[in-house]
C-alpha cells in the first residue's frame, strides 16, 4: 500500500515519520506544476481551497498513473476546515479506483488517534503502535517548528545567512531521517549548538514583522514561505507563532483562554485557525510590531473569514497590515512586489517615527 | 560640465513608460507606448523617443519598475529595481504633498495606497480578477468596436443612467450585448461601464479602506474622463488627475534615485541597448519538487544572468543591481 498526504513541507515530514515507526511509508508525491494544478482545479469541487487543489491533482494523477493501492491520510486535529477532513468527500470522488482508500488520522484524544489509525492500517493496530507512532509524529512537529521558527530569526540576525540555510538543510534531513524520540533529543542538543556558533550582526533588526495565517502555508519550507523568509536576509525579523503544531494540540482547554481574548474580534463559533492567529495578531500589537502579514491559501475558508477581523485588528492599532491570498505557487512577481512594497511603507513610518 | 539627469523606465503588462528628470525635478521628456507583448523592443523605442533630450546629459541615474521591472533593469544595467507602489507613491507626494489617497489602474492591476502627512500608510492590489483594470476597458472597448481613447468623450456625452454588472469582465460582457440589444445609446453603455469599474474597484481594492481627499487617479485609465467622474461620484469626492499621471511609475523611479543622490551610473549607452540582442527565456527547475520557474536572461547567445528560484542554486553575478548598493552610493 502506498501512503500518500498533503504534500506541505513539515507536517509532511513528520507524517512520514509517524508512517515509519508503523513499518510503513509516504509515497513521494508527483512534482507540483501547471499539469497538478489544473488536474486538481478540473476534478475539485469550485470551493476547495488552492492547496487543497493541488493535493487533488496529486492524487489525481497517481491513480491515472496506474496507482491501484493508494491510501490517502487526510488531516487531523479538530480543524473546522474544508480540506482539514476530506477522507468522505475523496472517497467518493475518486470511487472509480477500487485500490483508493481516504482516511483521516489524528483525533482529540488518544482514544480518536488510535481509532482513525486502525481504520487506516486494519484493527491490528496496538495502543503502544499508536503511542509511539505519535511520539514520533509530535516530537518531529515540535522540531521542525523549532528549527523553522529559529531559523527565520537567525537569517536576520546572523551575520553569514548562508550559513543559516546549510544548518537549516541539514537539520531538515537529520529530522527526516530520525528513528525516535532519542535522536531528534540529540539533533536538538545539535541543531542549538550549531546555530549557538553563530556570529551575529550588532545592530538590531531594521523592522519587525508578525505572520498570521494559513498553518499549511506557514509550514512550507521550501515554497511560499521562502520568498516570505528571503526578507530575513534583509535585516527584517520575522515572527510567527502559529503552525501545524498548534492545530495539533488544540484542546478545548488551550483554546478557551485565546476565545476569551479574542472576544470583542472573533464571531461565535470560530475555528481553531482563526482563534490562534487573531490571538497571535493581538501578541503582535502588543509587543509593538512594524506591521502584521498575514498568509492564507486562496479559498481557506477560516482564513478568508478572519480577514477583516485582522483588518479591525490592525485599524484599531494602527498598524499596517499586508494579506495576501496565495493561489499560485508560480506568480511571484505579484507576492514579491507586495512584499517590497510593504516593506518600503514600513521603513518609511519607522524613518518618520510612527512607529520606532 | 554637463547636467545630469535621472531616467524612469516603467514596465507594465500592457504599456512601457520612459521618463527623463532633471536636477529641478522637472520632467524634460516622457512616453508611453503598448509593449505588445515585446518588451525589449517597447524599452528601445522608449528610450529612443527621449534620446534627444539626454544628448549633451551625463545619465546619473537609471530606476526600472513595473511587473517587468528585473527584465528592464538587467536589459539597462539600472542602478534600481524598485515596487511600482513605492513609485507611485514617491511621484504623487511630490507633485501633491498633501495627497491623502491615491488611485492607480494600470492594464491588468490596480491598486490603491493611502498616504497621511506625506508617507503611505496603507496599500491594496487586486487580487484574481481584473474586472477593475484597464484589461476591463480594453474588452469593452473592442466589444462596442470603438478605439479605447475615446470611451472617455463617450461616457461625457452620456444623457441617460444605464446599469451595467461589473463584478466579472464576463458578466458585463453579456450585460453589454444585452443593453446593446435593447436600443440604449453607445455613450449610456459606455458611461454605465465606468461606473461599474469604479464600482467594482472600490468594493474591491478599496474595501475597507478610509478613502479620505485629496484623491488623485493616475495610471493610463486616469485619460479617461468617464471614469474619474464615476469615481468623483462614487465617493463624493472631488478626484484629481495629476500631470504625468500616464508616467508616474517611471517618475517615482527617477526620483528615488535622484532623491538618493545617485550621481554615478551603471546604465549602458542608448547605442549599446538598441544593439544588443536581449531576450528572456524561462524553464522549470528539475531539481527538487518545487520545480521553481526560473527566468534565463540571454544576451547576443550568452547566459548573462538567472532570477528566480527558491533556493541558491540560481543566484550568481547578476547585471541587477541591488537598491542596497545605490542606497550606498
Amino acid at each position: 500500500m502506498n501512503h500518500f498526504t498533503f504534500s506541505w513541507g513539515n507536517n509532511y515530514i513528520a507524517v512520514r515519520g509517524l508512517l515509519r515507526s508503523l513499518g510503513h511509508d509516504l509515497a513521494t508525491p508527483p512534482r507540483i506544476g501547471p499539469a497538478i494544478a489544473e488536474r486538481g482545479i478540473a476534478c475539485a469541487h469550485p470551493f476547495l481551497c488552492f492547496s487543497g487543489k493541488l493535493v487533488l491533482g496529486q492524487i489525481a494523477a497517481q491513480l491515472e498513473g496506474g496507482e491501484r493501492r493508494l491510501a490517502f491520510m487526510s488531516s487531523l486535529g479538530p480543524e473546522a476546515c474544508r480540506c482539514a477532513d476530506t477522507s468522505d468527500y475523496l472517497r467518493s470522488l475518486f470511487a472509480e479506483y477500487d485500490g483508493f482508500s481516504a482516511h483521516r488520522f489524528g483525533g482529540g484524544s488518544f482514544g480518536g488517534a488510535l481509532e482513525n489509525l486502525r481504520s487506516h492500517f486494519g484493527p491490528q493496530v496496538r495502543r503502544s503502535q499508536c503511542f509511539r507512532a505519535y511520539a514520533a509524529f509530535m516530537g518531529k512537529v515540535d522540531l521542525l517548528h523549532k528549527v523553522d521558527k529559529q531559523c527565520a530569526r537567525l537569517r536576520c540576525l546572523a551575520t553569514e545567512p548562508s550559513r543559516v540555510r546549510a544548518i537549516e538543510r541539514e537539520a531538515l534531513d537529520r529530522i527526516d531521517r530520525a528513528p525516535g524520540p532519542f535522536a531528534l533529543w540529540r539533533i536538538s542538543r545539535w541543531f542549538d549548538r550549531a546555530t549557538a556558533r553563530l556570529p551575529l550582526r550588532r545592530e538590531p533588526p531594521s523592522l519587525r514583522i508578525g505572520i498570521v495565517g494559513g498553518e499549511h502555508i506557514l509550514s512550507e519550507l521550501d515554497s511560499i514561505m521562502a520568498v516570505i523568509k528571503g526578507m530575513a536576509e534583509r535585516g527584517i525579523l520575522l515572527d510567527w507563532r502559529s503552525g501545524f503544531r498548534m492545530l495539533a494540540r488544540s484542546s478545548e482547554k488551550t483554546l478557551a483562554p485565546l476565545k476569551e481574548r479574542c472576544r470583542d474580534y472573533l464571531h461565535e463559533a470560530p475555528s481553531t485557525s482563526e482563534i490562534f492567529s487573531c490571538a497571535h495578531a493581538l501578541d503582535f500589537v502588543s509587543e509593538t510590531y512594524d506591521g502584521l502579514l498575514h498568509i492564507y491559501a486562496f479559498g481557506c475558508m477560516p482564513q478568508t473569514a478572519l480577514k477583516p477581523v485582522l483588518q479591525r485588528i490592525a485599524a484599531d492599532a494602527q498598524m499596517p497590515l499586508l494579506s495576501l491570498a496565495i493561489g499560485d505557487r508560480f506568480a511571484e512577481e505579484g507576492l514579491e512586489g507586495r512584499l517590497e512594497a510593504f516593506i518600503d511603507l514600513l521603513d518609511a513610518r519607522r524613518n518618520q517615527g510612527v512607529n520606532p | 560640465m554637463r547636467s545630469p539627469v535621472w531616467i524612469g523606465i516603467d514596465v507594465g503588462s500592457i504599456t512601457c513608460k520612459v521618463l527623463v528628470l532633471d536636477q529641478r525635478e522637472q520632467v524634460l521628456a516622457s512616453t508611453y507606448r503598448r509593449t505588445r507583448g515585446r518588451v525589449v523592443d517597447a524599452v528601445k523605442d522608449g528610450l529612443a523617443a527621449v534620446a534627444e533630450v539626454l544628448d549633451g546629459r551625463r545619465v546619473a541615474g537609471c530606476g526600472t519598475t513595473g511587473s517587468a521591472r528585473r527584465f528592464v533593469g538587467a536589459l539597462v544595467h539600472a542602478d534600481l529595481v524598485t515596487n511600482e507602489i513605492t513609485a507611485h507613491a514617491r511621484a504623487a507626494l511630490a507633485l501633491h504633498p498633501d495627497a491623502r489617497t491615491l488611485i492607480e489602474i494600470g492594464g491588468e492591476d490596480s491598486k490603491i495606497v493611502l498616504l497621511h502627512d506625506g508617507v503611505p500608510t496603507d496599500f491594496a492590489m487586486n487580487t484574481v480578477c481584473a474586472a477593475g483594470t484597464g484589461a476591463f476597458l480594453d474588452q469593452l472597448a473592442g466589444r462596442l468596436g470603438v478605439p479605447v481613447e475615446d470611451l472617455g468623450r463617450l461616457a461625457s456625452a452620456s444623457t441617460e443612467e444605464v446599469a451595467i454588472a461589473g463584478r466579472c469582465t464576463v458578466f458585463a460582457e453579456s450585460d453589454i450585448i444585452f443593453k446593446q440589444q435593447t436600443g440604449h445609446r453607445i455613450e449610456d453603455i459606455v458611461a454605465g461601464a465606468c461606473r461599474a469599474l469604479a464600482r467594482n474597484y472600490l468594493n474591491d481594492v478599496g474595501k475597507g479602506k478610509p478613502i479620505e481627499p485629496p484623491v488623485l487617479f493616475l495610471g493610463g485609465v486616469a485619460a479617461n474622463a468617464g471614469i474619474r467622474d464615476a469615481f468623483s461620484t462614487a465617493l463624493g469626492l472631488p478626484v484629481t488627475v495629476p500631470t504625468h499621471y500616464s508616467v508616474m511609475g517611471a517618475f517615482g523611479a527617477a526620483l528615488i534615485l535622484k532623491r538618493r543622490g545617485a550621481s554615478e551610473s551603471t546604465m549602458r549607452p542608448l547605442d549599446e541597448i538598441r544593439a544588443s540582442d536581449f531576450r528572456a527565456e524561462t524553464f522549470l527547475c528539475s531539481h527538487c519538487a518545487n520545480a521553481c520557474e526560473i527566468v534565463r536572461f540571454v544576451e547576443d547567445g550568452t547566459v548573462i544572468a538567472h532570477l528566480g528560484g527558491r533556493c541558491e542554486r540560481w543566484t550568481g553575478p547578476s547585471p541587477i543591481p541591488s537598491q542596497a548598493r545605490v542606497a550606498a552610493a
